[in-house]
């Protein structure tokens, strides 16, 4: 994880008064810290941020109409330069870019190399940073920077800028930033704070290298009256704006209205056209594209913004989706905004800057949905997921992952286990992979090809080994590696499975068509401490015999006496002389009572629940039982948001869950 | 031997004759025997008359159904605990053919003496009516997961 550096205290200096005539020293003591600035100009009828050179730059005597789906330039004849209603672009435009490249891929007479790219991060000024925005800085920031790896791009950028912020005088009607705490009074993280009056501005310095720009000014002490005004116009801001969308107890509510038929309602209007995501200030999400050259030996990847309400967001080889509906996807971004923001980062996602109702084409506007969804005075009845993991089951510690770490691999076996499935063993000796536990995957890059997760099926002294099933290009490359063959991996990542809190209880273990890979490590620390395991009861899905992974392992597990071990297909041909049916039949009848017991569980999601279902009717707790969700991991490190269910990312905080951890969130279409 | 076992005992063990009165189960013991399957024994012909309600004790059964062309397909297998013939209950035909795929060991109650014991007794027919509903719902879920193809679609597993 990466950490800012504490900027010096201050000085305890009075705040000083630059006249207006003379605000063009500030551009210039600003450029002469090497930076350059970024500020509010006029840009295709919108104010936007971009490079400019002085106060001509400004939009002096301009200020904009908003409303629902509008934003309207418009004339003041006023002298000031901030007095503009908020426009489209914002600072994470400068932070958190809309694209950038991440890795470069090249050939060596070893193989394909994956490299990551140094971050470009140019000194930059940033003018204008209104209250709400400054508050946007300071979530993304919380987002980005949190862990297991933090975001080197964003925190390299973001350390690079010196922000000047400006009180808001005037608010735009879709502005709400009184509800979310976030202004109009400017809080902390800016370097330089601007109050403006019509005949200049109040000028505080927040931070050491703000007050070096201060000092450079030569302007005096702002008088009394001045700095009264300031405060007083601030204040009037406040009163006018009043508090427009009710937040107590709104993040509760939210979730007490997963099932709210309003969603449908606002499905009807939404586009799906991605507008609000792309101007909100907090929104992170991306994705990561490949470029590669026509011998695919040379490849880069880059990072470009993505958006919740793409149809293709929640979309996982094999082409399942999980939000295939607009309403699912609108769901996700308020309940995601209002609520989960919460649980993940410790604070609301949104900001108040009211851009997601001025831009939105058919002008939904936030405000009246959460009223519609989620009102004041709604119970908070059921909450569909865990506010928190229940005691003595908070997350493992997460493993510290360098991002874009790729350790070179190379293979040395290829065994086909079924038509569609290969399990390579890479060797390698590097340590931190090599410490990888049972229940964690690794990213694997190969030039011209996305860099999919992969579980670990076996931890060897000298080698990993994975198992892989040809679902979509970056799979058919791997499936078809031959000894020799390199891939990069990047890991281990994720929270393993828990295996040693299982220790001294019986253990069950459920394993549905691929799902066995995940598990195959669990089953080789099982069985390789056995005496301080009670007892162990494996069950085994497949689609047909042929589907069946690791086939002399399944039969060496049958020929156990210390462990009851059964298998079932659900469709077979005469040959197979085995059970048919699905997985639960195997401990439907069963005399056995799991009270006590872990079950550690991975397959496809509707096999899993049918599983949990299942063991709970033996007894099992639902804090015991455990079960791996490997969503549309992209990142890996919970940066992307691809992953996110509910108030988890699959990535950062899985794949390995309790099914108390989950709660409803394991079971609710669409999350 | 085996074959001297309870079969009313056997069926308590399994929880399905459990909540039977001792009236009932005096009732279920003149219609029930204990019957060893060896592998391949044709229980039931689908589409044929349902002469017996059975339930497996050990070893499995597999339910079939004809596929003309083709090999019998094995739609399911039972074991321990699990109902076959349940449409002996109802007096209607086979849905399916029933086969004993290894040796096997079940209780088996023949139809004219269950329905005239449903007929009769309210309490008896009660609870042989719940564990039958219980066993068609459960292979109503199973039947309806083999039918989803689960494993057949990756959802984002590699």
């Amino acid at each position: 994880m990466t950490t800012r550096p504490e900027p010096p205290v201050a000085h305890d200096d009075p705040p000083r008064f630059l006249p207006r005539a003379e605000l063009d020293r500030l551009f210039g003591a600003l450029r002469a810290t090497g930076r350059t600035v970024i500020g509010p100009t006029i840009r295709e009828q919108a104010v936007t941020y971009d490079q400019i050179d002085g106060t001509d730059d400004l939009p002096i005597g301009w200020t904009a109409d908003t409303a629902p789906g509008t934003y309207r330039l418009t004339r003041n004849d006023g002298v000031r330069a901030f007095d503009y209603g908020i426009g489209p672009t914002a600072w994470k435009r400068y932070t958190h870019p809309p694209r950038i490249p991440l890795t470069v891929s090249a050939p060596s007479p070893v193989g394909p190399t994956v490299a990551p790219v140094t971050p470009d991060a140019p000194p930059l000024a940033f003018v204008g940073v209104r209250a709400c925005e400054l508050a946007a800085l300071r979530i993304q920031e919380r987002v980005m920077r949190a862990g297991p790896a933090g975001d080197v791009d964003h925190a390299a950028r973001r350390d690079a800028a010196l922000v000047v912020a400006v009180e808001c005088a005037v608010a735009g009607s879709t502005c709400f930033c009184t509800s979310m705490g976030t202004g109009p009074e400017v809080g902390e993280g800016a370097d330089i704070v601007l109050s403006e009056l019509d005949e200049g501005f109040v000028v505080r310095a927040e931070s050491g290298p703000g007050q070096v720009v201060v000092d450079a000014l030569r302007v005096d002490a702002a008088s009394d009256d001045q700095t009264g005004r300031a405060t007083a116009q601030v204040a009037e801001l406040r009163e006018t704006m009043g508090d427009p969308v009710p937040t107590a107890g709104l993040p509760e509510r939210l979730r007490a209205a997963i099932d709210h038929p309003h969603w449908a309602e606002i499905a009807e209007r939404c586009l799906a056209c991605t507008n609000c995501t792309l101007v909100c200030p907090t929104c992170f999400c991306t994705s990561v594209g490949v470029a590669s050259d026509l011998d695919g030996q040379a490849a880069t990847t880059d990072r470009t913004w993505d958006s919740c309400f793409s149809l293709g967001f929640g979309r996982v080889a094999g082409d399942a989706n999980f939000r295939p509906r607009v309403a699912d996807r609108y769901r996700q971004w308020l309940t995601h905004k209002f609520s989960t923001w919460w649980d993940q980062f410790g604070s609301s996602g949104c900001v108040g800057c009211g851009r997601c109702i001025a831009w939105c084409p058919v002008g939904i506007d936030v405000r009246a949905e959460l009223l519609a969804v989620a009102p004041p005075h709604a119970p908070a009845g059921p909450i569909p997921w865990p506010v928190a993991p229940p005691d003595g089951h908070a997350p493992a510690p997460l493993a510290t992952v360098e991002p874009a770490r790729y350790v070179e691999t190379e293979v040395t076996d290829v065994r086909r286990e079924t038509n569609d499935t290969v399990t390579l063993r890479l060797a390698t000796d590097d340590a931190a992979l090599l410490a990888a536990q049972p229940g964690q995957f690794v990213m694997v890059a190969q030039p011209a090809q996305s860099a999919p997760p992969i579980s670990i099926s076996r931890i060897l002294p000298d080698a990993l080994e994975l198992t892989i099933r040809h679902v979509g290009p970056a799979t058919a490359s791997l499936t078809a590696a031959r000894p020799g063959g390199r891939f990069a991996l990047r890991g281990p990542m994720g929270r393993p499975w828990p295996i040693d809190e299982a220790r001294g209880r019986d253990v069950v273990i459920v394993a549905g068509g691929i799902g066995l890979a995940p598990l195959r490590p669990v089953l080789d620390a099982v069985l390789r401490d056995r005496p301080r395991f009670g007892a162990v009861r494996i069950f085994h899905g497949a689609r047909t015999p042929a589907d069946r992974l690791f086939v002399p392992e399944l039969a060496a597990l049958a020929g156990r006496v210390d462990v009851e071990f059964a298998e079932i297909v659900d469709r077979a041909g005469p040959d197979w002389f085995g059970r048919v049916g699905v997985v639960t039949q195997l401990f439907e009848h069963a005399t056995w009572a799991g009270a006590g017991a872990t079950a550690f569980i991975c397959g496809p999601d509707r096999m899993m629940q049918a599983t949990v279902r299942g063991l709970a009717a033996h007894g099992l707790s639902a804090d015991r039982t455990w079960v791996t969700l490997e969503r549309n991991m992209a990142c890996g490190v919970g940066l992307c948001g691809h992953c996110q269910l509910g108030p988890y990312f699959v990535c950062r905080d899985g794949p390995v869950f309790s099914v108390a951890e989950l709660g409803d969130a394991f079971t609710t279409e669409g999350l | 031997m085996t074959l001297e076992a309870d079969p009313v005992e056997e069926l308590v063990a399994l929880g399905i004759a459990a909540d039977l009165s001792g009236a009932a189960r005096r009732r279920l013991a003149t219609i029930a025997r204990i019957e060893e399957l060896p592998a391949g024994k044709v229980v039931l012909r689908e589409g044929q008359p349902t002469l017996e309600l059975g339930v497996v004790l050990d070893g499995r059964v597999a339910l079939q159904t004809h596929l003309p062309g083709r090999a019998d397909l094995t739609l399911m297998t039972l074991d321990r605990g699990d109902i076959f013939g349940w449409s002996a209950a109802l007096g209607d035909p086979s849905t399916s053919s029933v086969v004993a795929q290894v040796p096997t060991r079940a209780v088996l109650l023949e139809r004219d003496g269950l329905l005239d014991a449903l007929a009769a007794d309210t309490e008896f027919a009660a609870v042989i009516y719940r564990r039958l509903f219980q066993a068609v719902t459960s292979r109503l879920v199973a039947t309806r997961l083999q039918l989803l193809d689960l494993y057949a679609s990756a959802e984002g597993r590699a």
